[in-house]
């Protein structure tokens, strides 16, 4: 009788043992996992000057432009110059690729009169 | 040999008598998922360093690429300094930092672009203020703990993934920024103490395990218990852990010139128990486990393990293993998932839930034989799943020579 209370006794203690580290490892999991969304620490001297008007340029040749040895791209070498030929009362919509899309419609009437006045 | 030590060190297959059954399925459907897993979190990382720029290059408004650097640049134009990304090996994984240089070569920003450490020893690292003692320094500074930088206590390894990744940051930072490259690093490689400790250990475990004299394996084995605990635990903190076997997975796999002992270690474990079928670590030499071992033996505490709840115990600790396993690869954060307190005791230091944690296990120890390895280590269902593909390999082996032989 002895022999079976103490077992009941380890067993209860081992469910209450394993139990409790089960839950603990859990918590860890979370406490740890919670602490991933870090925010990037960083360290920078205190003159340092946040602009709002930061804007990113990538420029892969200005090495060369810096230098004085500016070739164009060769995706560029390639390439002949484009002609329109524009008939007076038609509209011409341009549409670049690479850069973003203009939104102003130009009149070529209007435009071929404003240079001959500039001329 | 007592019993105990039979269990520890002698592999347990899945199951002996029937080869093909359920836990073979979820043999290969916990294989299924982990890669699925390891696939999720290969393409779910990544982040944009270039809106962080500014950050380590003060008043930059413009940022031009230039090969393997960034330009920081004023807004006509004017440049101020130099950035380049960084990666140097941590605890958990890669570190990526982000490196600003001004044009005088002083380092005027570090910033953490990704790190996979566990966060409670990171914080260390952070709170010790290491990024501000690099930042101030001239970019030809040696940059290394030991030289111009200070280890932080408890969490070396993460310290010397930060001074690895401003280092190598800095090399395009001089060869296309300054135009003066740098002389390559010299790496020599790292053997010390803990490499030679270790190689000994495995030695005496390899060979102790064969002894036919009881009375000579339990002495050595009780020798090389007391070394591993003193030399791999309490002074350099460098047992085995399931982080090391998540990034082994995840493929972060640091410089060998300075972690030669991450090799042996988890190389040794690999090879020990793909060719002999026996797991010298944890029976020989664990550190956790011989202090376990030492409680009990304060006590005279048994193994204790109820039949009738004998598999689900065991299933218990194998999905506590395979959850860790799997979201590790899939955060790819090695030192996140991990929950064993093997640092918490060896450096004495940690969470409060992990204080609590190690507490409870150190309590349970003077009740019974190693509460942790039997209950809740995720390495033992590693060792198993080892075991099992072992198994399985050779039984095809056989199978086909029988077959080729008719």
């Amino acid at each position: 009788m002895a022999k079976e209370n103490l077992e009941i006794v380890k067993k209860s203690l081992l469910v209450v043992f394993l139990t409790i580290s089960v839950g603990l490892i859990f918590l860890i999991w979370n406490e740890n996992l919670a602490g991933t969304n870090s925010s990037n620490p960083s360290f920078y001297r205190k003159s340092a000057v946040s602009d709002p008007s930061f804007s990113i340029t990538q420029t892969a040749i200005s090495e060369n432009i810096a230098a004085g040895t500016d070739v164009s791209p060769a995706e560029h070498k390639n390439q002949k110059s484009q002609t329109a030929t524009v008939v007076p009362g038609q509209t011409l919509t341009a549409t670049p690729t690479r850069t973003p899309a203009p939104t102003k419609t130009i009149d070529p009437t209007q435009q071929w009169e404003e240079d001959q006045s500039n001329s | 040999m007592d019993d105990n030590l039979k269990i520890t060190s002698e592999l347990i297959p899945l199951n002996n008598k029937k080869p093909l059954t359920i836990s073979r399925w979820i043999f290969l459907g916990s294989v299924v998922l982990a890669l699925t897993a390891w696939i999720y979190g290969y393409f779910a990382n990544g982040i944009d360093a270039l809106p962080m720029i500014p950050g380590v290059i003060p008043g930059t408004v413009h940022v031009e690429v230039r090969g393997n650097i960034f330009v920081g640049m004023t807004d006509d134009g004017k440049v101020l300094g130099y950035a380049a990304l960084g990666k140097g090996q941590g605890y958990g994984g890669p570190i990526e930092m982000l490196v600003g240089v001004d044009q005088d070569g002083i380092i005027s920003g570090v910033k953490i672009i990704s790190e996979r450490e566990t966060p409670g020893f990171f914080r260390l690292v952070l709170n010790n203020d290491l990024l501000g003692k690099i930042t101030g320094l001239k970019y030809t500074s040696p940059l290394s703990l030991g030289q111009d930088l200070d280890a932080v206590s408890g969490a070396t390894l993460s310290s010397e993934g930060v001074a690895a990744s401003i280092r190598q940051a800095i090399h395009p930072i001089a060869s296309e920024g300054f135009k003066s490259p740098l002389p390559p690093e010299n790496r020599p490689i790292k053997f010390g103490i803990p490499e030679v400790v270790l190689i000994g250990l495995y030695a005496a475990g390899y060979f102790g395990h064969k002894l036919r004299s009881s009375v000579w394996k339990k002495r050595i084995r009780w020798g090389t218990l007391v070394t591993g605990m003193v030399v791999l635990g309490f002074i350099y903190t460098a047992p085995f852990t399931i982080a090391q076997v998540i990034s082994l997975l995840s493929g972060y796999w640091p410089d060998w010139h300075n972690n030669l002992y991450w090799y042996l270690l988890i190389g040794g474990i690999l090879f020990v128990t793909t060719v002999d079928a026996k797991n010298p670590y944890c029976a020989w030499f664990c550190p956790f486990g011989a202090v376990q071992e030492c409680l009990a033996q304060i006590t005279s505490a048994k193994m204790y393990r109820p039949r009738q709840w004998s598999e689900f115990f065991k299933w218990l600790q194998r999905g506590l293993a395979f959850t860790t396993v799997v979201v590790g690869l899939a955060l790819r954060r090695p030192g996140v998932v991990g929950y064993e307190p093997f640092a918490t005791l060896f450096d004495i230091s940690g969470t409060q839930l992990q204080l609590i944690f190690l507490a409870i296990i150190l309590v349970a120890s003077l009740l019974m034989y190693r509460p942790f390895c039997y209950y809740l280590c995720p390495l033992d269902p590693v060792y198993d799943f080892i075991a099992e593909s072992r198994r399985w390999i050779r039984e095809g082996w056989q199978k086909w020579q029988k077959k080729t032989s008719k």
